[in-house]
């Protein structure tokens, strides 16, 4: 059978990036001076995974620098060595090397860098530091040029032995001094092993010293077996698949058989000497081996005497044999699935257990990969059935309720139904934040280091589930804030130390729901913004400003393009670009971002999104005939209000007194130029909201009802319109569009 | 007839492959993702042969072995572990664990379905 390896590839791409992210998060979460012991393992586990999968689907390069970097981490976690801050700092690199390998892998060509072979020699380097120190001492004195064969028999009740876990501590120090192999199965009253080593006969003695008094071992020269395999390696590569071991039943048959029909079967042939012999045989191949008189062996040996009745048909499947069946109801029956390829007929045996079988656990993984496009796909549809629901119940909505109970009822079934199936199929594009979390330890680490500054990263919320789009659309911004907080937020550790705080600073990402929406938080312990600088920095650049601006419009103005406080400009950050990206970055997403500070106590950013994108909560408003959509994030409040809060400014247009403050009044009728009829300013509603450019007041003729509703791109339909971020299909099959209040803040201004 | 097969791994990819490979040639898989999860799918199920993983969270490959030799209806089921260490005191602690066979990684699909053929045909 021919397997196409590269099916496979994607989920070793896929897990091979899992595996190195946790990789560096575990790194730079280690302590190096008291490093924790299952934090190495994880490591380990993760570098060996890795080189686990790119063994076996041909990423050779992979592989080999995974190789360097578990065989360091190997003795890390072996406790051999302790973690230094060099040995990470080459983890980490190594790490770097391995993910951009990766993704060479997966545009499918072969990434080239002088700095993998300087990485990896870097890596022998510090795994080597100590190595000459934990050789073995005695190793030239009893050392042999040629190696010997030797036959160790003993009995473990005689030299007493504790327990079986002696008998393996002895027989895994004789391992370290070459080929080591049991005859037969270890019995309290012998064992029989042989070792092939270069070491002599005083070395094997001096290792049996240790346990027991040598003189009950018999120690003996075997000379039936020409020394072949010296070390694991070499017994697997030279002896190109085959280890009998001299003296064990049967053997010498097997031998002589096996050679034979070595012919015939490609080097599997040692079922030819007595039945069960290859129970008690070990059995080395090429690249696998299986253990004589181990658990297990049983079947294997039964399968092999099964063969041996198919007349060495090559391999196949074969129909159970009586002996076969009856074995396998001692121990397994094999699960009644029926969907074998042999035609047989299911063993007898298996019928008793067929109410067990039934209630097998599940065969299948315990997830899937599906393609964005059909998760998206299946979004759309149930968004669909929403409107489809809300036209059905529109329709509905005049029949009499006594009549019709039943077509009533069953719509607010359906109703309950899509709702669930729509919170259900959005669920699936959730993830969790810490998918863009788990960069920043190392952007922390790498920015702080480049400028001397010593900054402690803290995750709070990292399960707060978001939309897969927007936590795409996330990591830039949140690099540019986090970047920012550390080159201007967090102070030099002397200029920290002076001002009474710790030297290490603190940035803090939190994430959390609140509402319908997701507040990401970037907070920093630093100096916080400088109210002065950024107005004289506003003033020398001609941007406008109220006499006596509020605190947070002064913070606002870090936004403006080309605004920018450094003194000098630095690689991380401050050429003025980035703060008004992260703006528009956020602004795309439906988000708004909130600045928060005070001198010598720090900076919060705060960003606040949408769960998704697909569906929006929303207040519909009547103006006139046209119902509007305002998105519920944005609300603060509703007010009815009265003829003297409305106030006309000459050349400002008109403002709303609303509790002490005024506001810019936003009439949408004028906005749009909607026609019809104009009711009086105090008849309608003030409805507060919050923008970029502060808080406004719309005027609208009526709060009609809060829908969830499924947001239509009004670009890809139409056209972009100012003002108007998107629309949506209402109950009654009309159109609604979808306020942007950001914008129509703005088009009030003009 | 198909078999099932027990798959313990905690690397998806491998998983996948000797599932994939498996089922192609017409048994039973079922996959677990660490000893542990491994244990339990086997207390609850019924394998006719297990592949084990070595290094895995939650539980390892070895102390898996000896959980399942220590109950009665894996007491001679044979199990086999996948390793990148083929060295002999890597086996020798497969063998006191009660492995009945191991296979070296990496491995590919064919050597897989050789095994496989030769512990339960």
């Amino acid at each position: 059978m021919n397997i196409d390896m590269s099916r496979f590839y994607q989920v070793f791409f896929d897990e091979a990036s899992e595996h190195l992210a946790a990789m560096e998060g575990l790194l730079l979460d280690l302590d190096v001076e008291s490093p924790d012991l299952e934090m190495l393992n994880a490591i380990f586990r993760a570098a060996h995974s890795i080189k686990g999968g790119a063994g076996t689907f041909g990423f050779t390069d992979m592989a080999q620098m995974t190789h360097v970097l578990e065989t360091l981490l190997d003795r890390l976690r072996k406790q051999e060595m302790s973690p230094t801050t060099e040995m990470i700092d080459a983890f980490l690199q190594a790490g770097d090397v391995l993910r951009a390998q990766l993704a060479a892998h997966q545009d499918g060509i072969e990434y080239d860098d002088p700095r993998i072979a300087a990485i990896a020699a870097r890596l022998e380097r510090l795994a080597q530091l100590d190595a000459d120190a934990s050789a073995p001492a005695s190793l030239p004195s009893h050392f042999n040029a040629e190696a010997a064969v030797w036959r160790i028999e003993f009995c473990p009740d005689v030299i007493e032995l504790q327990s079986d876990s002696d008998l393996q501590t002895l027989a895994d120090a004789l391992a370290e001094l070459g080929a080591f192999a049991r005859l037969a199965p270890d019995q309290p009253d012998g064992c029989r092993w042989r070792l092939t080593t270069r070491f002599d006969q005083a070395a094997i003695i001096e290792t049996f010293a240790f346990v027991c008094d040598p003189q009950q071992i018999r120690i003996l020269p075997d000379e039936q077996t020409p020394a072949v395999a010296l070390s694991d390696s070499q017994q697997v590569e030279d002896d190109a698949g085959f280890g009998f071991f001299d003296g064990a039943p049967g053997s010498e048959r097997a031998l002589a058989a096996g050679s034979q029909q070595q012919e015939d079967d490609d080097g599997f042939g040692f079922f030819d000497g007595a039945p069960g012999s290859e129970q008690a045989l070990d059995q080395e191949h090429e690249g696998f081996g299986l253990f004589g008189g181990s658990p297990g062996m049983e079947q294997v040996a039964a399968v092999a005497t099964q063969d041996r009745a198919d007349s060495h048909q090559g391999y196949g499947f074969f129909s159970p044999a009586p002996s076969l069946s009856e074995q396998a109801d001692d121990r397994a029956p094999p699960a009644a699935s029926g969907t074998g390829d042999s035609g047989a007929p299911p063993p007898t045996a298996g019928v008793q257990r067929t109410s067990e079988s039934v209630k097998r656990p599940a065969v299948t993984d315990s997830s899937i990969r599906v393609s964005v496009e059909k998760v998206d796909q299946l979004i759309n549809l149930v968004g669909e059935l929403v409107i489809t629901h809300a036209m059905l119940a529109e329709s509905a909505s005049g029949l009499d309720p006594v009549v019709n109970e039943r077509i009533l009822s069953g719509l607010s079934n359906l109703e309950r139904n899509s709702r669930d199936l729509q919170q259900a199929v959005m669920s699936i594009r959730m993830l969790p934040i810490s998918f863009v979390f788990n960069r920043f330890p190392r952007v922390v680490r790498d920015t702080a280091a480049t400028l001397g500054k010593k900054v402690n990263l803290r995750l709070v919320g990292e399960d707060t589930e978001l939309d897969k789009g927007l936590i795409e659309r996330l990591a830039d911004p949140l690099n540019h804030l986090v970047r920012n907080s550390i080159d201007h937020g967090i102070e030099l550790p002397e200029r920290r130390r002076a001002a009474g705080k710790s030297e290490t600073g603190e940035i803090t990402l939190r994430a959390s729901h609140r509402g319908g929406s997701v507040v990401v938080e970037v907070s920093d312990d630093g100096a916080g913004l400088n109210r002065d600088k950024l107005l004289a920095k506003a003033a020398q650049q001609g941007i406008p400003m109220p006499e006596h601006p509020s605190d947070k419009e002064v913070w606002q103005l870090i936004f403006a393009a080309g605004f920018s406080t450094a003194e000098k400009v630095t690689d991380i950050s401050g050429r003025g670009v980035g703060m008004d990206v992260v703006r528009r970055n956020i602004d795309e997403m439906n988000g708004r971002v909130e600045i928060d500070s005070s001198p010598g106590r720090g900076t919060q950013i705060t960003i606040r999104l949408p769960l998704t994108l697909a569906i929006l909560d929303g207040l519909s408003v009547r103006m006139g005939e046209e119902i509007f959509i305002l998105p519920l994030t944005a609300i603060q409040e509703s007010i009815q209000p009265r003829a003297e809060q409305f106030k006309t400014v000459s050349g400002k247009g008109q403002l709303a007194e609303v509790n002490g403050d005024y506001l810019p009044l936003v009439v949408l009728h004028d906005i749009f130029q909607l026609g019809g009829e104009r009711i009086r300013q105090e008849e309608g509603i003030l409805v507060i909201v919050d923008t970029n450019e502060g808080r406004v007041a719309l005027l609208v003729d009526e709060l009609v009802a809060q829908h969830q509703v499924v947001i239509k791109s009004l670009e890809t339909n139409y056209r972009r319109v100012e003002g108007i971020s998107g629309a949506t299909i209402m109950g009654d099959g009309r159109v609604a569009m979808i306020l942007d209040v950001d914008a129509l803040a703005r088009l009030s201004r003009k | 007839m198909s078999k099932t097969i027990l798959t313990v791994d905690d690397s998806a990819s491998i998983r996948q492959m000797v599932s994939f490979t498996l089922k192609e040639a017409g048994y039973s898989v079922t996959e677990a993702n660490d000893g542990q999860d491994g244990l339990d799918k086997a207390r609850a199920g019924r394998f006719s042969l297990i592949f084990t993983d070595q290094n895995m969270p939650r539980m390892d490959g070895l102390t898996l072995i000896k959980q399942l030799r220590a109950l009665p209806q894996y007491a001679a089921v044979p199990i086999l572990m996948l390793t990148t260490e083929s060295s002999d005191a890597m086996k020798a602690q497969g063998r006191a664990a009660g492995a009945t066979g191991w296979l070296v990684k990496p491995f590919d699909p064919q050597k897989l379905l050789e095994v496989v053929r030769k512990v339960i045909g």
